[in-house]
């Protein structure tokens, strides 16, 4: 039996808003045994963003076990945390998130350059990313001069940079029309079966959601499988994380 | 190299960001430049005119001055050498003949025997000394005039009223009996004679004439008119005697430290070296050269000895100067003062107690006065003495502030620049940058800033210190008068008191270290800035790369 990628128990994380405490994960256990596109799914403040950023170490859970290649994210010191965030783990983001003053090949070199190595033997590699994502001919643009999707392509390089095990994507179309999106959710789909890649992608765009292997529904801070004889949550106790969804931020 | 491009594209590409910052820093450095130099150059002129035995080398003046007080002074002596100004038109030559005069004076400054001075020398503990001569000429020139006096006399009237005795009987018949020997009437007949004797002429006016007593022929009286002065005013004749003086120094061409030195030549050149040929030179002041219109190679005479100009020099103040130097032996000559000096110029062994030399000399030659850089200082004035300290402190204290300004301002630049670069700051740690790297990232930023910021002040500085240069007004000293000295080191009213006034140009050239620390500020500055950017970038979390979005 092959080893886990993730394993998931009792997390939970909570929040203070003011005088407030938003319980935003509770006690979430999860499993992911191998490569594939995973989709979690929910409404907005469902916790499910919340989440995916506790699976790529940006964030620590107040309670719980985020296991990760023998590690325990939860209690891993910061240098650690830091080193799987640059080799382990691959991020895009909704808003891109793109240095502006960078070009798109310099912002794929962002992510390679803390980890060393031949500058001649990273431009190439950086060169068959771009052209992996369909933009060798804007590799010189900076940001500004780039449309939406070829920005989250740049990001798509950029988290691959390092050849992750891991790939994770909070909202990675919320910024993009129904075409781009199309696009990026193909692309994510086939470099997770190409390269072999776990993809974790937190969304509420059924497009997206379609083209997973397991899909994760996340409801109030808990989180359901949602099965594949039923594209729609409802099957598993929660109301559809579909049903009435208008605000893109989750 | 990505990290290098990646600083060059930040400062470049967020240029307005930069361009603020940089000129904030330039300008700094700039300032801190020309305001520091413009103080040291205040500081340095002062130095200069506070300092003025130091710019010939010297530490001690020593003078022989006449003091009414001083028992060892010699007023007669003085008014002896005024005396000597004596214009005898008699001495001068014929009427109509063309005449020149000088006449040397050493002012109030008594002469000694060069031997003296360098005993004197000796007892300060001098490791180098040399005497001067300090003389005026009164220099008279003319044409000695025609004096013609004319004087109108006569014209009084002596009267006389004397009675005479008539003839007495004897005269009468003395006179008939000439009349009668010679034909003649008597003038009055005897006494009982007939009148009217017939036969015989009245007597005529010529045998009256001859016949009468002697005292009735002729008048004698021996008249003494009383002494009287006649006094008359009479126009002063024409003349063209014209009467100026100057100073003039005899100083020692070999030995220093003297009142002339090398430095001070602003053309041409100093005495030749072979004392011989020194006797015949002359270097001029600036001001009577220019005054005179004399050039190099031109030549001044006095009492009839041609002096060739050979070069002309600054003054420095608060040093003995004159309107003509010669040699010491060529004026001791000319002013008839064979082995005589008046100052004395001392320079002491280094790290000598000056006020002990100053209390021997005073002690076994009493009656010479010691001046020091000291005594000169405190009898300055004028702008420099009051510009000075307060320039150099203004300079430190406004460099001080514009260096605490400019960090307070680019460490605002760079918190805001880090604030409003927080979320791209947390991508790149969420991406797998260390916070030891993304510190080092922002703080090369900053120092990057504050490089290019010092350079280009830098540049800014020496242009702007250029500029002030030839702006800033020049500043003026003056040295006081004592009471009890009348003039610069006894010289006295008698010599005009040149060096005794300046105006100085403040000399705004930042030096070296002046650059190389304002450009240490700047980079200073900037560090600073780095570090308190660099603080809230070291806080910035993996996670605030989505923060702003969730």
């Amino acid at each position: 039996m092959s080893e886990m990628v993730y394993e998931l128990s009792a997390v939970s994380r909570t929040y203070r808003t003011g005088s407030a405490l938003i319980e935003a994960v509770k006690s979430v256990d999860l499993a992911i045994d191998g490569p594939g596109l995973v989709v979690i799914q929910g409404r907005s403040g469902s916790g499910k963003s919340t989440l995916l950023q506790m699976m790529g170490g940006l964030d620590r859970p107040d309670s719980g076990e985020i296991r990760f290649q023998g590690n325990d994210l939860a209690r891993l010191r910061e240098g650690k945390l830091t080193q799987l965030r640059r080799l382990a783990f691959g991020f895009v983001f909704q808003a891109f998130n793109l240095i502006p003053t960078l070009s798109a090949a310099e912002n794929v070199e962002a992510a390679a350059a803390p980890t060393g190595g031949g500058s001649s033997e990273r431009r190439r590699l950086i060169a068959r990313l771009l052209d992996e994502v369909g933009l060798t001919s804007r590799a010189r643009h900076l940001p500004s001069r780039l449309s939406g999707g070829e920005q989250q392509r740049v990001a798509i390089a950029r988290a691959l940079v390092n050849n992750p095990s891991v790939l994770l994507a909070d909202e990675p179309t919320g910024n993009l029309d129904s075409r781009t999106s199309a696009e990026i959710i193909s692309l994510l789909s086939r470099l997770s079966a190409e390269r072999d890649l776990t993809v974790v992608v937190v969304t509420h765009d059924p497009a997206v959601a379609a083209q997973a292997t397991r899909r994760l529904a996340m409801e109030d801070g808990h989180l359901a499988e949602i099965p594949f004889t039923s594209p729609l949550a409802g099957e598993v106790g929660f109301p559809s994380p579909l049903a009435g969804e208008g605000d893109p931020a989750a | 190299m990505f990290f290098i491009a990646y600083l060059v594209h930040e400062l470049s590409r967020r240029r307005a960001r930069t361009l603020t910052a940089l000129a904030c820093i330039a300008i700094a450095t700039g300032l801190v430049i020309s305001v520091t130099a413009i103080g040291d150059g205040v500081n340095a002129t002062q130095s200069k005119v506070l300092t003025p035995l130091s710019a010939i080398g010297a530490d001690l003046i020593v003078t022989r001055e006449a003091d009414p007080n001083n028992p060892h002074g010699s007023t007669e002596v003085l008014q002896q050498n005024a005396e000597a100004v004596k214009t005898d038109l008699a001495q001068l030559g014929k009427p109509g003949d063309h005449f020149t005069r000088d006449f040397f004076l050493p002012g109030t400054q008594l002469t000694m025997p060069t031997a003296t001075a360098q005993q004197i020398a000796g007892e300060a503990g001098a490791t180098a000394s040399s005497a001067a001569l300090a003389m005026t000429i009164t220099h008279q020139e003319g044409t000695v005039p025609k004096i013609v006096a004319t004087f109108q006399t006569g014209g009084q009237t002596i009267n006389i009223d004397q009675a005479i005795a008539p003839m007495t009987q004897a005269e009468i018949n003395a006179t008939n009996a000439c009349i009668a020997a010679l034909n003649g009437s008597p003038l009055a007949p005897p006494p009982g004679s007939p009148p009217g004797k017939t036969g015989t002429a009245p007597p005529t006016p010529d045998q009256i004439n001859t016949c009468l007593p002697e005292r009735f022929r002729r008048f004698r009286a021996t008249i003494v008119t009383p002494q009287q002065t006649i006094t008359q005013v009479l126009n002063p004749p024409q003349t063209d005697i014209k009467s100026n003086s100057l100073s003039v120094l005899g100083i020692d061409t070999v030995n220093t430290p003297g009142p002339l030195s090398v430095a001070q030549i602003s053309s041409g050149r100093f005495f030749s070296a072979d004392p011989g040929a020194a006797a015949k030179e002359a270097v001029l002041s600036e001001a009577y050269a220019t005054h005179h219109q004399l050039t190099l190679g031109s030549s001044v005479a006095y009492n009839g000895q041609s002096f060739s100009v050979v070069g002309t020099a600054r003054s420095v103040i608060g040093v003995q100067s004159a309107d003509v130097f010669l040699s010491l032996p060529a004026l001791q000559k000319l002013a008839s003062q064979d082995g005589n000096a008046n100052v004395i110029f001392i320079r002491l062994r280094q790290g000598s107690d000056l006020d002990a030399a100053i209390h021997r000399i005073e002690a076994a030659y009493p009656g010479f006065r010691v001046t020091s850089n000291r005594d000169l200082a405190n009898r300055i004035s004028g702008s420099v003495a009051q510009a000075g300290s307060l320039a150099q402190k203004g300079s430190r204290l406004l460099a001080l502030i514009v260096f605490v300004v400019t960090v307070l301002f680019v460490s605002i630049l760079s918190w805001a620049g880090v604030h409003s670069r927080t979320r791209e700051l947390g991508t790149l740690r969420a991406i797998g940058w260390s916070r030891l790297l993304l510190v080092r990232q922002v703080l090369s930023e900053s120092l990057a800033l504050s490089l290019l910021g010092a350079v280009f002040g830098s540049a800014l500085g020496l242009v702007a210190a250029r500029a002030l240069q030839a702006w800033l007004p020049p500043l003026t000293a003056s040295l006081a008068t004592a009471s009890t000295d009348s003039g610069q080191f006894g010289l006295g009213n008698l010599a005009p008191a040149i060096g005794s006034t300046a105006t100085l140009r403040i000399e705004v050239i930042p030096n070296t270290d002046l650059v190389l620390a304002a450009m240490a500020l700047a980079i200073a500055a900037g560090v600073i800035a780095g570090v308190i950017g660099t603080l809230l970038t070291a806080r910035v979390q993996p996670i605030q790369a989505v923060q702003r979005l969730t």
